[in-house]
């Protein structure tokens, strides 16, 4: 059972992790848009990209 | 302490020697507190000061600047332009979550002096308000800042609020999720395992379980602790006040045994029963933000600049608040017209889709008036402006959609109602379960009672028709449809009487000039009298006299109800309308005459076409079980062959306005329901005086057309599709009201007697919630989908 006294706060370690990513994602805008982003790869080369690489 | 003498009555903050504010016998630290201390005893909540068990939070009042902009009279004449001695604004309140909240503002709002109307909506978050001028609009915000509620202007600030918020929900829920998940598993392993583990091993996975729950308790709950913070406060108790009180029992409760090596803990209960309630609130809100969209696109079509031609034809970027009527603009290829505006080139192609729905090119002539909100195609245009930006075409829709939000229907009311003391109600179940388990067998007192408090919590109840109207709203708005009223939702279910005003409904209501009958004088003469009198009249008829109009004075000018116009020209008094009123009279009452009212001067003639689809949208009807009726102020002849064309059996024809509104009464009165379909701007009182009030208008005139709902586009084929929607929509509530009462009805006793342990008793309040916000949801898709 002494296993579980390193197993257990190692759990706790990589909740901890999952917790911070994914507030960390949150805070970027990750999750602002679930609709639009899918599409985007379908739809043609906004005029501003072209702009760009002029 | 002996500080406690000079510590501020409200917040418990040490009062600075000389710094603070006092009244008779209380020291304040601040104006802040004493304002809010001197609020709650005007409003007889004192017995706050006596049942609180901690300070009040310092009261934050918004920053001067930001009060004051809602007093500047630029932002008033923007968004609550004075009419009738009255303004009024929608607001968006950030912090209201619940029933208990909208009571709690509509209570504190009503009681102001100069407040004439409160409606708040907790589905959209909406307050709408009229009040006095002479009430500064600031003293409200400020009044509401003080409650902890912050108001802001419907505005595209709101959109960064909105993302904000919907993250910081996200963030909550990721944290209960992961947070019940950890709690779950380490309390399976107590459960099953209880046993065989010695007392440490057991004690160290309790203490690693309030590791896990306490962060999920005070992080991801916080939005039901600070809401029961506020309504305790307020005496106003809601559901949060019940969440938080589970949660916290559970969560205390299980420190207790914990230190004691008591039975059980009931960690896991606490963080399940935070994660199953954020997932049910964000799904609703969610549902809630996307069936708003599609009114929401209205507010964002009009752009924030504009491009200001000066005499030299330089343009310069401007602000849309500052352009006048007359200012010239140019606006680019796929910009938004900023304003309402004539025409100055001499001809453009423009998408008006925000008002139509439909996304096709118009093409329209030097002269012609263009929408604020409508795209350009083609090539940029240039217009002059006709109306300021506040008052465009599509700030008045806008403000209709604001006002749609905002609307709650009775239903609605009633639901918050009970919900409200169903919270009270159950808090003293909870108590009087608790107390006689513990007489019972005490070990399951608290199991029992916190399974009755999570497995009773009217949120289902509170959701069930709110989440209805939200899903119904989305739908009508897709057939192009503003429901203004909520109520009328309910009503056009009902309906079994549909009467239809003639003219420019089931007809074109562009009728072309077929024939003239002149009696005295020549033919042009009398046709350029007749475009003179009906000149500036929104009759359809004065449209088609249009085109003979030579711009020859009219004084004195006045139209009469159902009569005609009468007007002096070239000094001789002219009579234009129904022969007895022009011509005095009597006899044949065919076509439109002119006259001076003893004798005849013409007799026009006119063809209106019916509308393409009548005939099938009214069969449509019909066959829904619908009595059809048309109501006219047209001839009898005229009448009876639209009607038998139509296939409408029951017709009145030659009927004033009073006749109209009689009849639509008399049919009430004989138990009918009716719905009435007009324009909404010549026979804005008979829709009134209907059950339900169908205006169908287009262009410019949708946003005059006053009605219960306004149909966008004169398209006759949407009605039987709003009546489809309608009737789902009351099934819909209908459903979601019975199984919410019947859930609470059933969880209840299975709960007292202790048949539902709390994770359970969490997770069948969640999923009833969801129930319900799904089968709304299940209206804002296309109807032929939800089969």
């Amino acid at each position: 059972m002494t296993m579980l006294l390193i197993l257990v706060p190692v759990t706790l370690l990589l909740v901890g992790l999952a917790v911070w990513s994914f507030l960390w994602a949150a805070d970027g805008g990750q999750f602002d848009d679930l609709d639009a982003p899918s599409l985007a790869p379908l739809l043609e080369d906004p005029p501003t990209r072209t702009e760009n690489r002029a | 302490m002996l500080a406690a003498a000079t510590r501020c009555f409200h917040c418990g903050e040490p009062v600075a020697a000389g710094g603070s504010v006092r009244d008779a016998e209380r020291a304040y630290c601040c104006g802040g507190c004493a304002a809010a201390a001197a609020w709650i005893a005007a409003a007889g909540l004192e017995g706050y000061y006596r049942t609180r068990v901690e300070p009040a939070p310092v009261p934050q009042p918004p920053a001067e600047a930001a009060i004051a902009r809602w007093d500047a009279p630029a932002f008033l004449a923007a968004h609550a332009p004075e009419r009738a001695g009255r303004r009024s604004i929608t607001l968006v309140v950030e912090g209201i979550r619940c029933a208990a909240c909208a009571w709690l503002i509509e209570r504190a709002l009503a009681r102001e002096p100069g407040v004439t109307t409160v409606s708040v909506n907790a589905a959209s978050a909406r307050l709408a308000i009229e009040w006095h001028p002479a009430t500064p609009l600031s003293h409200l915000v400020e009044l509401l800042a003080r409650l902890g509620y912050r108001a802001h202007c419907p505005s595209r600030a709101d959109a960064r609020d909105a993302a904000n918020e919907r993250r910081s929900s996200l963030k909550r829920l990721a944290v209960a999720g992961l947070g019940a998940m950890q709690a779950m598993m380490l309390s399976e392993a107590l459960y099953f395992g209880a046993g065989e583990l010695g007392s440490a091993t057991r004690d160290f996975f309790r203490w690693v379980t309030f590791l896990v729950a306490t962060p999920v308790v005070f992080y991801a709950g916080w939005p039901f602790l600070a809401g029961a913070w506020r309504q305790l406060r307020l005496r106003a108790p809601g559901m949060d006040l019940l969440v938080a009180v589970s949660v916290l029992l559970a969560w205390s409760a299980s420190i207790l045994e914990m230190f004691r090596g008591g039975e059980a803990v009931y960690f896991d209960a606490a963080v399940m029963f935070i994660f199953f309630l954020l997932v049910a609130r964000h799904i609703e809100t969610e549902a809630r933000r996307r069936a708003m969209a599609a009114l929401e696109v209205l507010a964002r079509a009009q752009p924030e600049l504009a491009q200001r031609l000066d005499g030299a034809g330089a343009a310069m970027t401007v602000a849309v608040d500052e352009v006048m009527p007359g200012d010239r603009l140019r606006v680019r290829v796929g910009e938004a017209l900023p304003v309402d505006g004539e025409l100055m080139d001499a001809a453009a192609e423009v998408d008006e889709s925000f008002i139509t729905g439909e996304s096709r090119a118009v093409t329209h002539a030097a002269g012609d008036l263009l929408l604020a909100g409508s795209i350009v195609l083609g090539s940029p245009v240039e217009i002059r402006a006709t109306r300021r930006a506040s008052e465009s075409t599509l700030a008045r829709l806008a403000e209709l959609a604001a006002r749609a939000q905002a609307s709650k229907p009775r239903v609605a009311r009633l639901a918050d109602q009970v919900a409200q003391r169903f919270v009270v109600i159950m808090l003293a179940v909870a108590a009087l379960v608790g107390l006689a388990w513990y007489a019972l067998d005490a070990a399951r007192a608290l199991p029992a009672t916190l399974a009755v408090l999570a497995a009773t919590c009217p949120c289902a109840l509170a959701l069930a028709v709110p989440a209805a109207v939200a899903a119904a709203q989305s739908a009508f708005a897709r057939q192009g449809a503003l429901v203004l009223d909520a109520d009328a939702i309910e009503a056009l279910a009902r309906v079994d009487t549909v009467v239809f005003d003639k003219t420019g409904t089931l007809t074109t209501g562009q009728p072309r000039l077929s024939g003239v009958a002149v009696s005295r004088g020549s033919r042009g003469e009398a046709l350029a009298v007749a475009a003179a009198l009906e000149r500036g009249m929104r009759h359809p008829l004065a449209a088609a006299f249009g085109a003979h109009d030579d711009g020859r004075l009219v004084t004195g000018a006045r139209a009469i109800a159902g009569q005609g116009i009468e007007g002096e020209i070239g000094g001789f008094r002219r009579r234009i309308g129904t022969r007895s009123f022009a011509t005095g009279e009597a006899g044949d009452d065919e076509g439109v005459w002119l006259g001076n009212g003893r004798q005849a001067i013409a007799c026009f003639d006119f063809a209106d076409a019916v509308r393409p689809g009548a005939s099938g949208a009214l069969a449509a009807l019909a066959n829904g079980g619908l009595t059809l009726e048309l109501l006219s102020g047209d001839s009898a002849a005229r009448v009876s062959s639209l009607a038998a064309e139509l296939g409408i059996r029951r017709q009145l024809a030659r009927s004033t306005p009073s006749g109209k509104l009689e009849h639509v009464a008399k049919l009430r009165n004989t138990g009918h329901r009716v719905a009435m379909v007009g324009d909404g701007v010549n026979d804005a009182a008979v829709l009134a005086a209907a059950d339900v009030g169908i205006a169908l208008a287009d262009g410019a005139a949708l946003a005059q057309a006053s009605a219960a709902i306004v149909v966008a586009g004169r398209d006759l084929e949407r009605l039987p599709r709003l009546f489809d929607t309608a009737r789902r929509a009351r099934r819909v509530m209908r459903q979601n009201l019975g199984w919410a009462i019947a859930y609470n009805a059933v969880a209840l006793p299975l709960a007292a007697l202790g048949f539902v342990p709390p994770w359970l008793a969490s997770l069948g309040m969640a999923a009833s919630s969801l129930v319900v916000t799904l089968n709304a949801l299940r209206l804002a898709r296309p109807a032929g989908a939800a089969a």
